[in-house]
This record gives C-alpha cells, structure tokens and sequence, in this order.
C-alpha cells in the first residue's frame, strides 16, 4: 500500500514544487511550506529535484551568503513559467478525467 | 557534532560525481545545520545523529543525487575503487616480474633499452586497458542483480557513529608515496637485471665507442640478488598498504622489518667488494696522477655514503620502533 501511494504522491510532486517556487525560496523553507500544505516530502528526495529542475532549464538558483549560513535560493524561471502553465491544464484535465473514472463527477458518489 | 557532520558529508560526497560534489556538499550541509536549529535544542552530538539518521544513509542520500542507473551504483562504489586499485598493483607486479624473467635477445645498447622501455610501457597500458575493463564489468554486472530497485535500497535503519572516521592528509601522501615507491621498485627491477651495462658511461674514444659501467661485477654479482629481495619486498609492502589503506601493526612491524634488512644490506654493501666499476676505476687513475684525494676516493669509493646511509636507517628503524612501542602502551 505504500510503494502505491508514493506513486500516486511522485507524481505530484514537482507540480507542487514548481508552484510554489513562483517565489524566490531556499530548499529547506519549500520544505516547511509543502508541510503546511499537507504535502510532505522526504527532504533526502527535494533537493535532488530541485537540482534536476534546474538542470531542465525549469529553475534559476544563486547562493545568498549574507544569512547565518550560505542557502542556495530557486526561483522559476521563464521556460519554468511556462511549463509551470502547462502542466497546470494537465492536471486539471486528469482531475476532472480521475472524477469521472472514481464515478463522483457531479458531486454524486459511486 | 561538527566531526559526526563533517564524517557524514564525506561519505556522502565520495559516491558522488566530483564534478557536481562541492556544491551538492554546500546545500547538504547547510540543509542539515538547518533541520538541526529548527529542533530548537542545543547542537549536541546526539541530536546531529537524529537528524542524520532521519536523512537517510550516506549511499541512499549520495543514490537520490546520481540518479536512477549508475554503471556502478553508491553503495558498491567504494568497494570498486578497492578491488580496483588492489588489481592494478597486482597488474603492475605481473609485468615487472615478466619483465624481469623474460630473455629478451635485444642488443645491450641504448636503443636496445629505449625498446625494452617501449614495450615495456605498451604492456604496462594494455594490462591497464584489460584490468579496468574486466573489474568494471563485474561490478556492473553485480550492480545489476542486486536488491535496487529505482536507485535506492528498502529503508533501513542505520547508526550514524558507525560512519568511517574522516581521512587525514597524511592518508592522501601516504597513497602517493607508496605508488611512486611501487613505480621505482618496478624500475630498478627491470633496469638493474634486464640491462646493467645500460647504466655506464658511454665515450667515443680512439678504439671506437667505448662502454665504461658504473657498477664493478663483483659488485652486481654479491649485491644485486639482495636489492632484488628488497625491490620485491617493498613493491609487495606498499601494495598491501595501498590495498588496506589505513597502515595497521602488521604493515608497520613489515616496514621496520624492511628496514632492518636495508640496513644489513648497507652494512654487508661496506665490507663487500667494492661499487665503482673496475674499467672506469683505472680511467680514473689514469686521469688523477695520484692525487690524493682521488685515492681516497678509489680505494674507500662510497663507503661513506654507505655508512651515511646506515646509519640514517638505523635512525628510522629505532625511531619506528618507538612509535610502535608508544602506540601498544
């Protein structure tokens, strides 16, 4: 039951993450604010991530070294923008699809 | 709680590319000093070790950076290095013995030595090429049928004091000396006994060209089986402290012992028959018309090097003894 509800959880993962990141945020605080949310992530899995992000083009980063210790900041980026864009239509295609194929569209349960 | 940190942050970064390491290393560490304020509790050894161990282990972590398939994935990745530099070295051994038992029919000449050389470095290169290709398939292969799945291991839990103490600089100069130990050695070996008469002087006198060697007969003869005994002894030395990294009592007693037989060697090297080779000796003679100090020189050639050379070692053996002592108590 929990390798198939991390599955269901991966995948919106980085939606969530490139949401937030429309503000400029240092990995441990995205931390905190997908805990708010009620979207927890394994901290050993994010910055990874946000490495591979940016590495797609989807992220800028630079390190802030005035703070108590040096935090390496992301933010969106254009292409990231526009991804960000994209994958938001998805998403709410596949919700209305998921409601559909769970038999609850329309609030009406199954 | 910096030294269990800063322990954690190096096994984590050596499976990590070295390229991307420094900066991956800077977030991580950052992240972590982080995650311990936000405890709210004093920074103490035992609280570092919960946030570690709630991170995750070093190869899992090191595995989340890497990506999904590595030829060799984290956790295999420092026992590759291992095997690795252990075959090389027996590699390296193979081929300055078959270099050594090998009757080649080249001419004892320059050229001819220039060639022994040469072939001497291809096979050394071709040995190379087949030992990292033969070790990296089999990790990969090993890599293959292991547990993971998506790059990472079912989670376990693990102790954070068991992470490896931090190397020291003294370990990085330690490898390099025992390479280039290893390298000499192999030279000498080949040198001394496949081409002796290439280390003399060569002159173009009235009778053609004209070979003077450095080194008398009798002197090979009576000294180059012991050189041999302890060229092959040191490679064999520093290929095991290569392997194990860390020098332990029995690679120490095996150094002093090493030791010990240098300096019967120097010692027997002083009562034996004499270095300078015996045509360049006369030549010598000929040219100094008795002067005095050349006549010192002819008759005690190096012995006071040699004894210089004593008792330096006797120096090193009774200091390593010492040490070894010390380090008992």
């Amino acid at each position: 039951m929990e390798g198939l509800s991390s599955e269901l959880r991966r995948g919106t993962v980085v939606l969530a993450v490139l949401s937030l990141l429309r503000d400029r945020q240092y990995g441990y605080s995205l931390t905190q604010r997908l805990e708010e949310l009620g979207l927890s992530v394994d901290q050993s899995t994010l910055y990874p991530l946000l490495r591979r992000l940016e590495k797609q083009g989807l992220l800028d980063s630079d390190w802030a070294l005035e703070e108590a210790r040096p935090r390496r900041y992301y933010v969106l980026s254009a292409e990231g923008r526009r991804t960000l864009d994209q994958l938001t239509m998805e998403w709410d295609a596949v919700v209305g699809a998921m409601e559909r194929a769970l038999g609850r569209e329309d609030g009406r349960k199954p | 709680m910096n030294d269990l940190l800063e322990r954690y942050l190096y096994d984590v970064g050596r499976r990590l590319p070295a390229r991307q390491r420094d900066d991956i290393l800077k977030e991580l560490r950052s992240a972590l000093l982080d995650m311990l304020e936000e405890r709210g509790e004093q920074p103490t050894a035992q609280n570092m070790a919960t946030v570690l161990r709630e991170y995750g282990r070093p190869a899992d972590v090191a595995a989340q950076y890497t990506g999904e398939r590595s030829l060799v994935g984290p956790e295999l990745l420092p026992i590759y290095w291992f095997v690795l530099k252990i075959a090389l070295g027996a590699m390296a051994l193979a081929v300055g013995i078959s270099a050594i038992l090998s009757f080649g029919t080249l001419q004892p000449t320059i050229g001819g030595f220039a060639q022994l050389f040469a072939s001497l470095i291809s096979e050394i290169l071709s040995g190379v090429l087949t030992t990292v290709g033969s070790v990296t398939v089999i990790f990969a292969i090993l890599e293959r049928a292991s547990q993971r799945r998506n790059g990472r291991l079912p989670r376990q839990d693990w102790n954070p004091s068991e992470l490896p103490p931090l190397p020291t600089r003294r370990d990085e100069q330690r490898t390099s000396h025992n390479v280039v130990a290893i390298v000499f050695c192999v030279i000498a070996l080949v040198v001394f006994n496949q081409y002796p008469e290439a280390l003399a002087i060569y002159h173009t006198g009235s009778g053609g060209l004209q070979n003077y060697p450095l080194l008398s007969q009798d002197a090979l003869a009576a000294y180059l089986p012991l050189w041999n005994v302890g060229w092959v002894a040191t490679i064999v030395l520093c290929a095991v402290r290569l392997a194990y990294q860390k020098p332990s009592a029995a690679t120490r007693l095996a150094d002093l012992v090493l030791q010990a037989y240098g300096a019967c060697v120097l010692v027997f090297m002083l009562v034996g028959p004499g270095l300078l080779g015996e045509k360049l000796a006369s030549v010598m003679q000929q040219v100094s018309d008795g002067s005095s100090f050349m006549n010192m020189f002819l008759t005690q050639q190096f012995r006071w090097a040699i004894a210089l050379a004593m008792a330096l070692t006797l120096w090193g053996i009774v200091r390593g003894i010492v040490r070894l002592v010390r380090r008992q108590a």
